[in-house]
């Protein structure tokens, strides 16, 4: 219950922002390494670097629509992964990792699922409305769109 | 408040509401801390137990979650087999307390399954984690399955503790609750118990004060007034003596009306009394009467009969009533009602029948209503009767009263006409009185005249006295110098002169002689009083032996023989007496008869006389001598004249004599408070008695001693 009601209070806010962003368009491109795509029929033009983040820890679940939010992680070998983790969930992959066993085992929560190429990943969002994911700048296809990211820093300067 | 009851019950009944209300606070107390009993037993034996468990489960679930990320962070296996004793731990919970109720162990069998589930689930999936396996879809499904299946088993245990808590905090709030309603119920018992008590204090006190203050206000306000009542306000002790308070009064009331009773009775018979006094007449005393006893009990018509001589009784006392109609005048005994009441000897009271006797005034005329008869009683007889008529019915203290006031008027009528009888016996008395009184001072006016004449009398004779001594003092000087000169010319010139003139000389000198004795016997006769001795002791043989003496030569001459016996000797002046037996026994002497040898007898014998003294005649001793002789004697008729000066019975010529003789011997007699007397028979001698007292008062000291 508890969960829910705050998960509609971020959805009902991102929401509110996303509008005006999208009329605004202050930012344009990538960020950095990588771009954050999702499913061509969302809405969502763009969002901040905390609103991803949220979705990748599974903090925000459903997006403006109602649809339920699909993160998608690169296994934590990928290189692409480290640096995702790094500048958007601004944790090491193998904090992530303690991060969700501990969700896990409280109950409060399972990681996004995890897929080994990006391949699979412009795959598993392409096949999922509700999907976001990640892959390498410049391998975005057509079946899926870029999310715009506005406050991203660079993948390199953030890591240490 | 509770009249009936007394202040000693309604005073008990403090400490016995006090005792009900402790009672009630002990039962409360009781109740309440048998219920917190019971619950707190159900507490410390099966909520606390259930919550504790739970705790227990909560607990150990947690240990094997926290084990399980243990295991998968630090990737060791061995961590997540020593999982094994804490699910066996919770196993053992679970089936442990089966015992707790079928619903309980119906609950924890679910428990149990669930977490058996869950267990498996988490250890597998542990495991995989362990061994790294991707977060595919289906691991990532199945973690979803584990993690879901932790958050109902954890909701489970959570909601299991939050009831257990709940049981707790209830059975623990219903506990304090209970006791607080005790608390309350108790308060509220006490505190209505004290207000209770408070109103039955005060009550209890204002039933006793209120009472007696009422009681005390009585008395205060009463002020003597016996007629003031006390309210009796129940039949407790207030009231009691409410009720001994109104006894008192009203026997005081009952001791002041008999004192006025009597009072008025007094007043009654005082006024009677009074109205009693005064009267000397007896129609008078009979109106009075019937009057005062009219005004005393408030009559307005009034009679008084009383009884004549006979059987019948007459008016003799009316008031109020009309002459023309008044009251009989006159009845025998049994003649109607007051009749009949004297002959009872019974005080009767009736109510009158119309056309009675009618009781007028100036503005017109009415008939009494009631009527008192009553008889008058006097020494067990009836004396009269009293009829009263009043418009008013009369009290018996009315009936009293004229009962006690017969007697009186008895009395007061008897005393009248006794005094009425011994008023005429009393004018009669006066009267002679008066004629006696009369008398007396015509008595007196005589003694007056006759004490004046005496006085005179004793004047001249004293005057004569004086005049005899004087006159016969005087006359013997002239004689005396015709009796010298007389003898002188017969001597130097009786030589010259014829027996003519010789026998005038001789008659001349027997009439100077003749003078002479008379005067020496007047000088003597006055003597007695003017030349007076004392008194003293007096033999009077010696005297008689004197005289004797004296005379020897005329006894010799008329050869008489005298006869002298004892004689005693007595108090009184021896010259004067010897002149008395010289006078007696000269007289025996010359008075002789002719051829008769004269003699004389002299006697004594004792005698009592009286003597006159200041106190009255007192009887005196004395002796009474006699002179008895046997010569010519005495003529009774002249017993007394023989006494008087110059009284001679016989001329010149057959006895000489100047007649003062016997005079003198009465005067010196006299003069000793004695007696002389003579008894004689006439040619057969004369008794000569003198009676004389042993001590005779000198007259002149006895006058003496008077003045």
């Amino acid at each position: 219950m508890r969960g829910d009601r705050r998960a509609a209070s971020v959805i009902v806010a991102i929401a509110l922002w996303l509008s005006v962003g999208a009329t605004a368009g202050e930012t344009a491109g990538g960020t950095g390494d990588y771009s954050v795509i999702v499913h061509p029929s969302n809405s969502v033009g763009a969002m901040s670097r905390a609103q991803l983040s949220d979705l990748f820890l599974r903090r925000a679940t459903r997006w403006g629509n109602g649809q339920r939010v699909l993160p998608v992680n690169l296994v934590a070998q990928s290189s692409l992964r480290e640096a995702f983790s790094q500048t958007i969930n601004r944790k090491s992959v193998a904090a992530e990792r303690a991060y969700w066993q501990r969700q896990i085992f409280t109950g409060r929560g399972v990681p996004p699922v995890e897929v080994a190429s990006e391949e699979d990943v412009l795959a598993y969002v392409a096949k999922n409305p509700g999907a976001v994911g990640y892959v390498s700048r410049g391998r975005i296809t057509a079946e899926v769109r870029e999310l715009e990211i506005r406050d991203a820093e660079p993948a390199a300067s953030g890591t240490p | 408040m509770i009249p009936g009851l007394k202040v000693r019950h309604r005073l008990l009944m403090m400490p016995l509401l006090a005792t009900l209300a402790l009672f009630a606070v002990f039962i409360v107390a009781e109740l309440s801390g048998a219920r917190n009993q019971k619950l707190l037993r159900s507490l410390s034996s099966q909520l606390i137990p259930a919550l504790e468990l739970n705790q227990a489960l909560e607990a150990t679930l947690e240990t094997i979650q926290r084990a399980l990320q243990d295991a998968v962070a630090e990737e060791d296996v061995a961590i997540l087999h020593a999982t094994e004793a804490s699910r066996d731990r919770f196993l053992v919970l679970t089936g442990g307390q089966r015992g707790v109720g079928a619903s309980g162990r119906q609950d924890l069998g679910t428990l149990e399954s669930q977490f058996v589930a869950y267990y498996e689930l988490a250890s597998e999936m542990t495991l995989r984690l362990i061994y790294g396996d991707r977060a595919d879809v289906e691991l990532v499904t199945t973690l979803e399955t584990m993690t879901q299946s932790y958050t109902r088993l954890s909701a489970l245990l959570q909601a299991r503790t939050r009831e257990s808590r709940l049981a707790v905090s209830e059975t623990f709030a219903a506990t304090v609750r209970n006791d607080k309603r005790a608390r309350l119920i108790n308060g509220v018992n006490i505190f209505g118990a004290t207000i209770v008590l408070c109103v039955v204090s005060f009550y209890l006190a204002r039933s006793l004060t209120r009472p007696l203050s009422d009681l005390v206000n009585v008395l205060r306000q009463s002020e003597g007034d016996t007629a003031a009542r006390a309210k009796v306000s129940g039949d407790d002790e207030v009231g009691e003596l409410a009720l001994a308070f109104n006894e008192m009064m009203d026997k005081i009331d009952r001791g002041r009306t008999e004192i006025e009773a009597h009072s008025w009775l007094m007043t009654g018979l005082t006024s009677l009394v009074d109205s009693l006094a005064t009267h000397s007449d007896l129609r008078a005393l009979g109106d009075s009467i019937v009057a005062s006893l009219a005004r005393h009990t408030g009559a307005l018509v009034g009679a008084l009969y009383l009884a004549d001589e006979g059987a019948s009784f007459s008016l003799a006392g009316a008031y109020g009533c009309v002459d023309d109609r008044g009251p009989r005048g006159e009845f025998r005994l049994g003649d109607g009602l007051l009749g009949q009441a004297m002959k009872d000897r019974r005080t009767v009271c009736v109510a009158v029948p119309d056309d009675y006797m009618q009781v007028s005034s100036a503005l017109g005329e009415a008939a009494p209503r009631s009527l008192l008869l009553a008889p008058i009683e006097s020494a067990g007889l009836v004396a009269g009767g009293i009829e009263l008529g009043s418009y008013d019915e009369f009290t018996d203290q009315d009936i009293e009263f004229v009962e006690l006031c017969g007697e009186r008027i008895a009395i007061a009528v008897d005393s009248l006409r006794n005094k009425i009888r011994l008023q005429g016996a009393l004018d009669e008395t006066r009267q002679q009185g008066q004629e006696l009184e009369r008398s007396r001072a015509e008595l007196r006016t005589a003694n007056r005249t006759l004490e004046e004449k005496t006085v005179r009398l004793e004047t001249s004779n004293r005057d004569l006295e004086a005049f005899a001594y004087v006159a016969s003092h005087d006359l013997q000087e002239p004689l005396r110098k015709i009796e010298v000169y007389g003898q002188r010319f017969e001597q130097k010139c009786g030589d010259g002169l014829n027996e003519q003139g010789h026998e005038y000389l001789k008659r001349m000198r027997a009439a100077s002689e003749r003078m002479r004795t008379l005067i020496g016997d007047l000088l003597g006769l006055s003597r007695v009083t003017t030349r007076a001795e004392p008194f003293g002791p007096t033999d009077l043989g010696k005297i008689v032996e004197q005289v004797l003496g004296d005379l020897e030569v005329a006894i010799e001459q008329t050869g008489a023989r005298v006869e002298v016996a004892q004689m005693p000797t007595i108090y009184g002046d021896a010259g004067q007496l010897r002149q008395v037996f010289q006078n007696l026994v000269s007289n025996g002497l010359k008075f002789v008869r002719e051829g008769v040898v004269p003699r004389i007898r002299l006697s004594a014998r004792s005698a009592t006389l009286n003597r006159e003294e200041k106190a009255g005649v007192l009887p005196v001793k004395g002796f009474e001598l006699e002179v008895e002789d046997n010569g010519i004697g005495i003529e009774e008729r002249h017993f007394e004249k023989i006494f008087e000066v110059f009284q001679r019975l016989h001329g010149r010529n057959e006895y000489e004599g100047t007649g003062i003789g016997l005079a003198l011997c009465r005067k010196i007699v006299d003069r000793h408070g004695g007696e002389i007397r003579v008894r004689s028979v006439a040619g057969r001698g004369s008794t000569f008695s003198i009676v004389l007292p042993e001590h005779a008062v000198n007259e002149e000291k006895r006058h003496e001693s008077a003045a």
